[in-house]
């Protein structure tokens, strides 16, 4: 319960303006604790972001703040590591791949549940909403079960795989929203103007679902990036992604240039979120009813 | 049959076919036309893909528990490894924690977000609030071990500022664990909460206090049991991905409070025992569809999907 003034000055600015209200002992108490409440916050949330930042152009071997020397060296020992370049494509050989694949099989999904008539409808968007409620680690153990017996372990393909079944629910939740968004009277109207009816899909109703389908395979991507569990028990020696390999070299002793990588990643990674809020428009502004 | 409309004439008196609801029988019955099977084919992959990586892996794992000697008996046997007691109750326990402490703070921030009035203050809660996804879990694990290490920031600043004299030990235990799955969960709190809160009506806390309450009382006795379910969905959701942490609870973790999935990974790694990893696995996923569904049978599907978006 915050806010700071009258009823009015707590509520958006939509509502109407002028009325006010009794204050009561609490919340003449509670304003200002609100206010350093959310400032502690933000700082604990940037905070780590910054100090990484700041470590990567230190030049310690250790993990101490502040450092004593400041440089560029961490940046160029990575991009002459032979190690971890290859760790950060391999990353992407799997990531990308994973994604196409959850947004390929997961985007007929979002149609059929948004545009059409079959029965059991809640069903599949469980079904498709499951894996984000597994619990990773459950997961990953189910996976290694069956690679172990199908010889899929500690391979590509089996890796890929299970990095796009994490990103089906990402692709169903962004790219149906979409489609609910774009009316289906737009495809009638294009076959009213003469187009055949796949004429009409392709150039209207998907092209206006373009982005949210980008979005969802960046989305996708990224989940595939950031993933560390599954690739921990289904990856062998030719899949460390970058995450497996910061895992395995932390726990041999703490190498600097993951400062360096970090910071890279938070980079990439604070660009390709404003891509895919830019993508998504101002959906999270606007009330979802 | 018929609507009219009020003593006073309308033009014409409308038809109504009466209007019900296709029973799910009848729905069956319909002859599938071709539009049905064509929205059946287009999920064909998807069935498949679930099938084969999802549906198949987990039942084989389910399986595991009826091995022999029997399913009473490894029961029985994981419940009484006291190592996997201890890790079962910490991973429940902490989640709860770090749950309540996630949507308590989140909700704060999200409230804050919805309800301000400077544009800036918005611009800075949200980014503070997306910081947490540009870093890798792993890269979280180091930023908190540099903060919370015995020289780290925290101690340091707490020094000079004679809060304490000696460093507090921050990391290597359950603490760390909890700051920093808390620092995770932040952004999966505060957006299903902001969608909550955006989508109250705004007027009613208005007419409440036009009817003499005071700001505390408005919010709490007529904002809040209408936010309640969205606050609930995200409480279900945020607590099912807490018990499925892995990364975190091992570096951060001390030896003595480790989670139930630091034990199967010990277990695959060092022991070979995968028939003791499926069992606890199979206990938390048990654990994720029990809470799930108690939320879905609480709040409804509507609540839980939205929250998701």
């Amino acid at each position: 319960m915050s806010g700071m003034g009258t009823l009015s000055a707590s509520l958006p600015r939509g509502s109407r303006r002028g009325a006010t209200t009794r204050k009561g002992i609490l919340s003449a108490v509670l304003s200002p604790a609100g206010v350093v409440l959310r400032a502690v916050l933000v700082i604990f949330m940037i905070a780590p972001v910054l100090c990484i930042a700041v470590l990567s152009f230190g030049q310690e071997q250790t993990l101490e703040f502040p450092p004593q020397s400041w440089g560029v060296g961490l940046y160029t020992t990575f991009f002459h590591s032979g190690y971890w370049i290859t760790a950060l494509l391999t990353s992407l050989k799997i990531g990308l791949p994973a994604a196409l694949l959850a947004v390929v099989v997961g985007t007929p999904v979002c149609w059929v549940l948004s545009r059409g008539m079959l029965p059991f409808k809640s069903g599949l968007q469980i079904l498709a909403l499951s894996p984000l409620i597994l619990p990773a680690i459950a997961f990953a153990i189910a996976l290694y079960g069956m690679y172990l017996r199908f010889n899929v372990l500690y391979t590509d393909t089996g890796l890929i795989l299970a990095d796009a079944t994490l990103g089906i629910p990402f692709v169903l939740l962004i790219v149906k929203a979409a489609l609910d968004r774009i009316p289906a009277e737009l495809e009638l109207v294009a076959m009213s103007l003469g187009a055949k009816r796949p004429r009409a899909v392709l150039e209207i109703t998907l092209r206006l679902l373009g982005p949210a389908v980008f979005a969802s395979f960046i989305m996708s991507f990224m989940v595939s990036f950031d993933e560390a569990t599954l690739v921990q028990f289904l990856g062998g020696p030719g899949q460390t992604t970058l995450p497996k390999a910061i895992f395995d070299s932390a726990r041999t002793g703490f190498q600097p240039v993951i400062l360096a990588i970090a910071t890279i990643l938070e980079f990439g990674t604070g660009i390709l979120i404003v891509t895919v809020g830019k993508l998504r428009g101002s959906r999270a502004v606007r009330a979802d009813v | 049959m018929t609507v009219t409309g009020s003593s006073a004439a309308t033009e014409e008196d409308v038809p109504l076919a009466p209007v019900r609801r296709r029973g799910f029988a009848e729905r069956i019955r319909a002859r599938p036309g071709r539009p049905m099977l064509f929205g059946f084919g287009l999920c064909v992959p998807f069935f498949a893909m679930m099938a084969i990586l999802v549906a198949y892996p987990v039942v084989k794992l389910v399986l595991v528990l009826f091995q022999p000697p029997g399913f009473v008996s490894n029961i029985r046997a994981f419940f009484g490894e006291e190592l996997n007691v201890t890790a079962l109750r910490v991973t429940l326990v902490d989640s709860l924690v770090v749950t309540f402490l996630v949507v308590a703070l989140g909700s704060v921030i999200a409230w804050s977000i919805v309800t301000t009035r400077r544009p800036a203050v918005r611009l800075i809660l949200m980014a503070s609030v997306a910081a947490p996804l540009f870093m890798n879990q792993i890269i979280k694990v180091f930023a908190f071990t540099v903060l919370l290490q015995r020289y780290g920031l925290v101690n340091e600043v707490l020094i000079r500022l004679h809060i304490i004299s000696q460093p507090l030990s921050l990391i290597y235990n359950q603490f760390a664990v909890i700051v920093g799955m808390t620092y995770y969960m932040m952004p999966w709190a505060v957006l299903p909460l902001y969608v909550t809160f955006v989508s109250l009506d705004f007027d009613l806390p208005l007419v409440a206090a036009s009817l003499g309450a005071t700001r505390i009382r408005a919010l709490r006795d007529v904002c809040l049991p209408l936010a309640l379910p969205g606050i609930f969905a995200t409480i279900i959701l945020d607590y099912v991905f807490c018990l499925g942490f892995f990364v975190m609870p091992l570096f951060l973790g001390g030896p003595s409070s480790p989670f139930t999935s630091n034990v199967i990974y010990q277990d695959i790694t060092s022991f070979y025992n995968f028939s003791g990893a499926a069992i606890s696995s199979v206990v938390l996923l048990v654990a994720a569809i029990v809470i799930v569904t108690a939320g879905y049978v609480a709040v409804g599907r509507d609540r839980m999907t939205r929250a998701l978006a």
